[in-house]
């Protein structure tokens, strides 16, 4: 995830002097790197778990811990208000969860309001799942009358100015004409009822989670005071953005006040920034990490981190910052003390540890294949198993078969999976008419095969296929070779006539190995050349490789059968 | 000097002193009969000989179309086809009702409306949150003229494009040879050919040479037995003369280099797996703690299928319950778990394989023993266009190592090892991140002349992903960016290249790497 950062900015929010190489040394080390940079605008790629790194403020809380400018946990003050959000019962089915909170005193510039917008959109973008999970919204506090209303209204009596419109539009044509309408209407287009945010005169402050009004809800150089608003559909989710948003415009100045959000049955004073507690030893993480830590060297880490810590008797308590979403497990805090302590000061270790390292069966025999084939004197190709229904049926004159198509494809060039590689030869023989003749190619590789009884309804096999085009070309010839390659692999074979349209009638058999029908053997038909653009004649033969085979040979290579 | 000529050298040399023309290569192996090769290896012997010489080099440049070009000549433009198809339409039609005519498919529309709008003939305006596109009058005249697809159409008549069989002034022409080169619809060929005569020396040495009937030219069984080779002399070959292209059977250079990376890893200890390409979710994410509603498994970043439609089967189904119920609330894993009600109908759906880790969980499911190794080396699906650095398809070559006691330290000495054993000298790390390792690793390594890029990826498997599975050691992961790794190998610079379209190319390519 990128985030766009003013360096001068940065810098002033850190409160330190740094170069652009140190600049970029230490977000190395803390999970960042620096992807390009113009003039005083760096871009910064932020590891997806660190959400709360998502702006400059975050990157700054970090980078000032990292310094050992200001260790541990921060501390945010959070004063009482008497504003309310009440949750009408109505949104249970929609949109149900919502946390409020107050920001008052800020100095605003139009660089820190597009950097505001742009922390909103990176959050709901990832950790809001595209606006699903969560959704986030400030509005000018002076402007709003409380207490405010979360409720859900029928989508043409829902009416006002969205962003960046001049003119009120109703829900219905929001989500038809607003390009932010387009995007995440989606989210509620199938309720009968859309939710809503209107204030204690019923001016609407938003339409979550698609739009905000254009009211009350653009901030301008001289707002001064902000109210805060995430609404969501994961009650946890919808606390722990409002803490990331909140913290981050704190890290600002500016004073923080609470709102009581009044659910029918209960209620809560959010935001809630208090650090949650949780305890491990000191023998955990140095299993871990592989050092011998001791409980200070622990502490200095995780203060590094951001992380308050105190070790009594091995066992460590740590408080992480009400931002810090992305803990779930002691592992990650493990994680923070090899981060606090430094990967560049890690020394590597390597353990004896006894294995022997030896590769599927099938792939030695398939090397075997191979090996034959280039003795043969083919060349061997390298298709994708991609492919689309023109290539591996049309101009093989062939009828359609199930094979597994892509529900959601880029491009009809690749939109489904082959289950057979000759069409990929033949292709690729149409496209290199210009090299000079004779052609010998080879592929061996994977085709996926539609099979209902299967673990995942289909089969993924090995098959190999070979081609020759010549001005003459000679199908007994490629018979022999054939018989060669399958006998060099001690394996029986026969072929027995066959009709396929692909090729020309009367030359053209089906092969039998082991006893089992596994392809085909013939010279292909005038027609299917012309429709891959080859220019003289081509003989082929295809087949399914079997991984039952691979006891035959190792009973013995010797064995040669005709 | 005395000149011994074989008999095709004589034929050649006669044929350049009746004619008394200077002759090209594919002109004598035409008069002569010979294969094309032939002639022009004994040219280049002659030449040597001093018996022939240069007359004149001539270079003739031409454009030859690429797949798509020949595409385009056959189907039309596509904004040709999107002109016709408004015109069906009475001259107005907006992305829908076009994308309705199945001759412009829609992944080609964008490049159809920019096309047109820039030749002057639509103009395109939004109505109802839709784009319309209407013709201008002079539009259906202008397609029915329009050079490019006339060039398109004489090229692919031709098999190749000149100025002068276009018969257009030098501006038109230029216009098109910039649009050909812009669209990669053809590109430009030169060929050279060089005409010779026959020297005084070739002459002497054709007449001294007829003279001669009694020399060896072929050793044959016969001529062994009787012992005529005792009475005769042998004619001489210039052996440094120089030889014709073999075109032997090769291994493609791109397979052989990951079988190399495999031998490496077998030499480390690891033992292959493999797995297969169409997954259920289960395996793919969700036993990789992916949360179901993760972005990376949304419809950019993950192939649905469409057929067949599953649901797939999830045989072991204690760990699918343990799977799920740490997805909840986290088991008895130690973690909190994502706290959502986990759907075992997204469990059981079919995608193509994202990330080859799929691999290491189903072998850990079947593998519970300390100490163990694995890896794999397998293709993988995202939806990406292909371009010059992104593909829908592409290789990850990932393994595990298991064991007691195994730390962060000894990831990080496994990764230098494993980079040490494929050539990579400088490695440096930095935490990375991945949903299914805590802590992670990111492995940088230098690449003269690109800097350090992203190449080994590690870390250890969380909790969430081992404990579901029966298994309480510490399970290294690691990856490498073998793509990259045998670009770097091959020299190629476009990632397409490694499945590449080009036989010559292959012919040619060394195989030393």
């Amino acid at each position: 995830m990128n985030v766009e950062v003013r360096i001068s900015d940065l810098l002033a929010l850190i409160g330190k002097n740094l170069s652009l190489e140190e600049l970029e040394e230490h977000l190395f080390l803390l999970k960042c790197e620096i992807d390009s940079q113009i003039n005083d605008v760096v871009i910064i790629e932020v590891n997806p778990d660190r959400v709360d790194m998502l702006s400059t403020e975050g990157i700054a809380r970090g980078l000032r811990g990292f310094l050992e400018i200001e260790t541990g946990a921060p501390s945010y003050v959070v004063r009482k208000s008497d504003w309310q959000a009440i949750v009408d019962p109505s949104v249970a089915q929609v949109r149900p969860y919502l946390a409020c909170g107050i920001i008052r005193d800020l100095q605003l510039d139009d660089d820190l309001i597009a950097e505001f917008m742009q922390l909103q959109e990176r959050l709901t973008g990832t950790f809001g799942r595209n606006r699903k999970r969560t959704s986030i919204g400030l509005y000018v506090l002076d402007l709003i009358t409380p207490p405010i209303h979360y409720r859900t209204e029928p989508p043409d009596v829902i009416k006002f100015v969205p962003l960046e419109f001049q003119t009120p539009l109703t829900a219905k044509q929001i989500l038809r004409q607003h390009p932010k309408g387009q995007e995440f209407g989606k989210i509620i287009k199938d309720f009968p009822q859309y939710p809503l945010l209107v204030d204690a005169e019923n001016q609407v402050l938003s339409l979550p989670p698609v739009i905000n009004s254009n009211d009350l809800g653009r901030l301008v150089e001289t707002t001064k005071d902000i109210f805060v608003e995430v609404t969501g559909t994961h009650k946890l989710t919808t606390i722990q953005t409002l803490n990331i948003m909140i913290t981050a415009l704190a890290e600002r100045g500016g004073i923080l006040e609470d709102v009581e959000v009044v659910y029918p049955k209960e209620r809560e004073r959010l935001p809630d920034l208090s650090s949650t507690h949780r305890e491990l030893s000191i023998q955990n993480i140095n299993q871990i990490i592989g050092y011998d830590f001791d409980g200070t060297t622990i502490e200095k880490a995780l203060g590094r981190m951001r992380i308050s810590s105190s070790v009594h008797e091995g066992v460590v308590n740590v408080e992480i910052p009400a931002y810090r979403v992305d803990i779930l497990h002691d592992v990650d805090i493990v994680e923070d003390v090899a981060i606090g302590f430094g990967y560049d000061r890690i020394e590597a270790t390597i353990p004896q540890l006894m294995t022997i390292g030896h590769e599927l069966p099938i792939t030695t025999m398939l090397r075997t294949f191979r090996d034959l084939m280039v003795g043969l004197g083919y060349q061997e190709i390298h298709n994708y198993i991609l492919t689309n229904t023109r290539v591996l049926f049309e101009k093989m004159n062939r009828s359609r078969k199930a094979v597994v198509e892509i529900a959601n494809p880029k491009s009809m060039e690749y939109h489904i999976m082959r289950n057979s590689l000759l069409p990929g030869l033949l292709a690729f023989l149409g496209e290199n008419t210009a090299e000079e003749l004779p052609h010998h190619i080879f592929e061996l590789g994977d085709v996926v095969t539609v099979d209902l009884n299967a673990e995942t309804c289909t089969n993924t096999v090995p098959y190999i296929a070979a081609a020759t085009v010549n001005s003459r070309v000679d199908i007994t010839s490629l018979k022999a070779e054939l018989m060669t390659l399958l006998g060099n692999l001690g394996l029986s074979a026969k072929v027995k006539k066959a009709s396929n349209v692909s090729f020309i009638k009367g030359r053209v058999a089906n092969l039998f190995i082991e006893g089992q029908r596994l392809g085909v053997i013939g010279e292909i038909h005038p027609a299917v050349l012309q429709n891959y653009g080859i220019e003289a004649p081509c003989v082929a033969f295809e087949f399914e490789i079997l991984a039952e085979w691979v006891p035959i040979m190792n009973r013995g290579s010797s064995r040669q059968k005709d | 000097m005395k000149y011994r000529l074989s008999k095709k050298a004589r034929q050649i040399l006669s044929h350049l002193k009746t004619t008394k023309t200077p002759l090209s290569s594919s002109s004598i192996a035409k008069s002569l009969a010979l294969p094309d090769e032939t002639v022009r290896s004994l040219l280049e012997s002659l030449r040597q000989q001093k018996l022939i010489e240069d007359y004149e080099t001539t270079q003739t440049e031409y454009y030859q179309l690429t797949t798509e070009g020949k595409q385009f000549a056959t189907k039309g433009l596509p904004e040709i086809r999107l002109v016709k198809i408004l015109t069906k339409q009475g001259g107005e039609g907006s992305v829908i009702s076009v994308a309705n005519d199945k001759t412009l498919e829609l992944s080609e529309q964008q490049l159809a409306l920019g096309w047109a709008r820039r030749n002057g003939w639509i103009t395109v305006s939004k109505r109802d949150g839709q784009t319309w596109m209407k013709l201008k009058a002079n539009a259906v005249k202008a397609v029915k003229q329009h050079l490019l697809q006339r060039a398109l159409n004489v090229a692919s008549k031709s098999g190749r494009l000149q100025q002068e069989n276009m018969s257009i002034d030098v501006k038109e022409w230029t216009a098109i040879q910039r649009d050909l080169i812009k669209r990669s619809l053809a590109e430009l060929v030169t060929h050279q050919s060089v005409s010779v005569i026959i020297t005084s020396e070739g002459n002497q040495a054709l007449e001294t040479s007829l003279a001669q009937k009694d020399s060896i030219q072929d050793l044959s069984p016969e001529i062994i037995k009787s012992e005529a080779w005792k009475d005769q002399t042998f004619l001489p070959y210039n052996l440094a003369a120089p030889t014709s292209r073999l075109f032997p059977g090769k291994k493609h250079p791109y397979i052989e280099f990951i079988d190399r990376v495999k031998r490496i890893l077998l030499g480390l200890g690891f033992q292959e797996a493999k797995g297969p390409l169409v997954e259920v979710e289960f395996w793919n994410s969700d036993a990789l703690f992916m949360p179901q509603d993760h972005v990376a498994r949304e419809v950019h970043d993950l192939y649905h299928i469409k057929n067949p439609k599953g649901p797939g089967k999830i045989i072991d189904q204690s760990a699918l319950e343990h799977v799920a119920k740490t997805h909840e609330n986290g088991w008895k894993t130690g973690s909190t778990g994502w706290r959502y009600t986990y759907s075992f109908d997204i469990a059981q759906q079919l995608v193509l394989r994202s990330q080859t880790t799929a691999v290491s969980v189903r072998f850990l499911s079947k593998h519970k023993q300390a100490p163990l190794r694995m890896f794999s080396i397998d293709r993988n699906f995202r939806p990406e266009k292909f371009d010059a650095t992104h593909s829908a398809e592409f290789l990850q070559c990932e393994g595990i190592i298991g064991g007691e006691g195994l730390t962060l330290r000894d990831l990080m000495g496994y990764l230098r090892a494993i980079a040490e054993g494929v050539g990579i000298e400088q490695l440096k790390f930095k935490p990375g991140f991945f949903p299914f390792t805590e802590p992670s690793i990111e492995g940088f390594i230098y690449i003269p002349g690109l800097g350090w890029k992203e190449a080994l990826p590690g870390g250890i498997f969380r909790p969430e992903v081992t404990l579901p599975f029966g298994i309480d050691f510490p399970i290294l992961a690691w990856g490498i960016g073998i793509d990259r790794l045998a670009m770097a190998a091959l020299g190629i610079n476009d990632i397409r290249e490694l499945a590449t379209r080009n036989l010559g190319w292959l012919r040619k390519v060394s195989m030393r790497f």
